[in-house]
């Protein structure tokens, strides 16, 4: 009883203590109790600003809650850009950077040259008309790195010299039994199989073939673009106007020499009138012009360039598991359309197929793609059983009980395979060279700095070698 | 007579007639505790509180007066003997006591020293550890420092227990092969699985399962067995060619075990039935997925050959880029930046000097 008597007292004393004495601490604190008589600190103090919302109460009929912004607010904040603006910047493609050096004895490709092996492992420039073609068939991909460096160069590794190989024994082919070679291009992601293309187009443009080259899977399947039933077609066929259009002009551009060149040959029926005489560079601007027009026009296009005597053609779809597999199209019943019933794919599918020939030799080219491709199983199969043929093993397998395209099996039985793998070392150091000269690379290019960083790249996986040379400077 | 004193001891600290006058309400007191009871009188039950109960209320009227004198009588003889014993308590008289060099009480040598509540308690059974250091057990084994511990005797029983067991490894175990017998494959090819959880009733206990291998059914053509293989389903495992089944269905394991084998005829009778025999639809091994071993490969084993080989290649490499650096073909990217970007002496930057305060510079 006492204890806690006492307790209570000395609480209370403290508690006193602390109210009349100001300890050094609290003194902030304390002092405004201290002076809690004093009216002068309010009385001199600045006067405050109104506050908001002491006003009277809001008037009715005016609307004081605003839970949504309002046009005017977001106009005020800043310029919105345009539409389509978004896209455009992210699908840019830059080829050159004045910042980056220019590299010295950078020799380019030659329409005499292009095809040599003696380019085996060096890198080489892409001439200024090739880069503009190729820019017209959009060969260029917007995360390829052309804009660390002054201009577009391409190492001409161990699969590009196969290629080359390839169109030379086309080329060298008899004039009355034209070769021509079905191929996909596979291997791993950032491996280099698009960059494949566009070299593989390079040569063909150095070299004088026509090119034809639909650079996105995607964009031809994900109904994005309008589409009509094409009369007259049994099964059904679809044709896609705006698409096939676009692809006419990009054609134009792609072939400007050849086509301008070139008279209309055979008679056609068209939809529209032709000037009799007509180049076919004006037939295909047509087709481009007018896009109802613009199936029948290719379909002329096409006849008129397998007439004999024209020169090889090459065909190029990258994004290749895309169209091998159903599209975004919807028919009347509100069924998929499968991807072959796509003229333009249909097109393409026979050439790689082997149901339609190239009768002056050409190359059809189907690149897969490692970063962008929905699981194809047809692809997977073939690509399997092309190896087993190449390495004259035993064929594969095939699971019976996994989810198959029948009509892209059919269409890729018979195609040939090529293997985009990692770069050797040689090649490694030879792009590293030109990584070092173009001053995007602050070091020595020696043999253990290029094993180094082949090894990381994942035993020379050339994208993957960028990102470790120059894109990842640590 | 002595629980009492004893309890008379506890609460020596009060004063004896208010100890008698607890004493005739309660029974139970806490010694030398200045705390009031736990219980306050309200928690108690009501009693009327006019009339404490009392030995009176029990006795017959005459006998009243009389019982009271008795009871004064034997009360104050008590008190006496309380009294002298309690003047051993007293400080002045302990303080006496040990003037006279006498000891204190000796507590032992109390003629009532066991408690009447265990005075009946026998001991029974071996005494134990808590009898030790009793005077009727005796005194305690000698231990001399002689021995040891019993941790050692337990290490020694352990080699002598391996020990043993080694001689019967060395003596017994070869007179085991005289016991062996020649391997001789099984009659039939189903191998049946019972489970005993020795004697404990489990819920699988009545289970049985069967394994068989599809290639050991005789009288099957290869048609007829890809048929029971189709029909088995994810009962039959494709690495090890066998078919698996249980039945826990019944409550005994002859039942179970039955359903097994007519399970099995009927899958037999249905694979030699030549009506359909599923050709056209594949194996359908789903189910299974094979556990894949990777071996170390044979080229990337260190074999001296091998060493000699790296060891060749590098020094070539070695040789190569020394070369190389010899005839200045080493690209150098950080040389190429310095010798590319335009050459400028480094100007000194001009610094602001501030003059005196308030005043103009001129």
């Amino acid at each position: 009883m006492s204890s806690s008597m006492s307790l209570r007292g000395l609480s209370q004393l403290s508690l006193d203590a602390v109210s009349r004495s100001a300890i050094p601490t609290r003194s902030l604190m304390i002092a405004p109790q201290a002076s809690c008589f004093s009216t002068s600190a309010a009385r001199y103090a600045n006067p405050t600003m109104k506050k908001k919302g002491m006003g009277a109460a809001p008037k009715k009929g005016v609307k004081s809650l605003r839970i949504t912004k309002s046009n005017k607010d977001a106009a005020g904040s800043g310029k919105r850009p345009a539409p389509g603006e978004r896209k455009a910047m992210r699908k840019r493609i830059v080829l050159s950077n004045d910042n980056a050096l220019e590299v010295a004895g950078l020799q380019d490709l030659t329409a005499e040259n292009a095809l040599d092996a003696s380019h085996q492992g060096k890198v080489r420039g892409i001439p200024e008309e090739a880069v503009d073609a190729l820019r017209a068939v959009e060969a260029f991909k917007p995360r390829q790195g052309w804009s660390l460096f002054r201009r577009p160069a391409v190492l001409m590794r161990k699969e590009t010299m196969e290629l080359a190989q390839i169109m030379k024994k086309i080329e060298s082919s008899e004039k009355s039994k034209k070769e021509s070679k079905r191929i996909i291009v596979y291997g791993e992601r950032m491996g280099g199989k698009s960059t494949l293309l566009l070299q593989g187009i390079t040569m063909a443009f150095l070299r004088k073939w026509t090119i034809i080259n639909l650079p996105e899977g995607q964009d031809i399947v994900n109904a994005h673009t309008d589409y009509a039933p094409l009369p007259g077609s049994q099964p059904l066929q679809y044709t896609q106007d705006t698409y096939t259009a676009g692809l006419l002009s990009q054609i134009v551009k792609a072939n400007q020499g050849f086509l301008a060149a070139t008279k209309v040959s055979a008679k056609h029926d068209l939809p529209l009138p032709l000037s009799k005489g007509a180049t076919l560079k004006q037939l295909a601007e047509l087709g481009a012009a007018n896009p109802e027009a613009a199936w029948p026009v290719f379909v002329a296009l096409w006849t008129e360039l397998t007439q004999p005597g024209r020169p090889p053609i090459l065909v190029g779809v990258d994004g290749l598991s895309h169209i091998m597999r159903e599209s975004e199209y919807l028919n009347s019943n509100v069924k998929p359309i499968h991807a072959h019933d796509l003229t333009i794919v249909r097109h393409f599918v026979d050439l790689f197929s082997g149901k339609t020939a190239l009768p002056n030799g050409g190359l059809v080219l189907g690149v897969t793609s490692g970063s962008n491709s929905p699981a194809n199983s047809a692809i997977e199969l073939s690509i399997a059983g092309a190896e087993a043929r190449q390495s004259k093993s035993a064929l594969p397998q095939w699971n019976p009980y996994k989810a198959i395209d029948q009509r892209a099996v059919e269409c890729l039985k018979n195609v040939d395979v090529l293997k985009v793998s990692g770069i050797s070392k040689e090649e490694a150091r030879s792009i590293m060279d030109y990584y070092a000269e173009s001053g995007v690379l602050r070091a020595q290019v020696n043999e253990g700095f290029v094993s180094e960083r082949w090894s990381l790249a994942g035993m020379g996986n050339i994208g993957e070698l960028e990102r470790a040379t120059v894109r990842l400077r640590v | 007579m002595a629980s009492a004193t004893r309890g008379l001891l506890a609460c020596s600290s009060r004063r004896a007639s208010q100890i008698i006058a607890r004493q005739s309400t309660r029974s139970c007191q806490r010694g030398l505790s200045t705390t009031a009871p736990l219980r306050d009188e309200e928690d108690r039950p009501k009693r009327p509180a006019a009339a404490p109960p009392s030995y009176k209320n029990y006795l017959p009227k005459g006998l009243d007066k009389q019982f009271e004198k008795e009871f004064n009588e034997t009360q104050a003889q008590q008190l006496e003997a309380l009294s002298a014993q309690l003047k051993h308590l007293n400080l002045d008289a302990a303080e006496e006591a040990l003037r006279n060099k006498k000891q204190a009480i000796p507590w032992s040598k109390r003629e009532h020293s066991e408690d009447n509540d265990i005075r009946n308690f026998r001991i029974t059974g071996s005494p134990g550890f808590w009898a030790e250091g009793e005077p009727r057990m005796g005194p305690d084994e000698d231990f001399y420092g002689d021995d040891i511990t019993s941790h050692g005797h337990g290490e020694l029983e352990l080699h002598r227990e391996l020990r043993e067991y080694a001689r019967l490894a060395a003596w017994e175990l070869p007179l085991l092969s005289h016991l062996a017998k020649p391997f001789e494959l099984p009659k039939q090819p189903f191998r049946f699985r019972y489970t005993s959880y020795l004697g404990e009733s489990h819920p699988a206990a009545n289970k049985v399962v069967v394994e068989f291998a599809v290639a050991d059914l005789p009288n099957l053509t290869q048609l007829q067995k890809d048929k029971l293989i189709k029909l088995a389903g994810p009962r039959y495992n494709p690495s090890t060619d066998v078919v698996k089944m249980s039945c826990e269905l019944f409550d005994t394991l002859p039942q179970n075990k039955r359903s097994l084998a007519e399970t099995i005829n009927k899958l037999i009778k249905e694979a030699k039935d030549p009506k359909d025999t599923f050709a056209d639809v594949p194996f359908d091994f789903r189910h299974h997925k094979p556990t894949v071993r990777h071996e170390f490969p044979k080229e990337w084993i260190m074999t001296a050959e091998r060493k000699k080989y790296l060891e060749e290649k590098r020094a070539l490499l070695a040789k190569t880029e020394d070369e190389r650096l010899q005839g200045g073909n080493i690209v150098d990217g950080q040389k190429i930046i310095e010798s590319a970007l335009p050459f400028t002496t480094p100007e000194p930057e001009p610094v602001m000097v501030s003059g005196p305060r308030g005043k103009k510079l001129r």
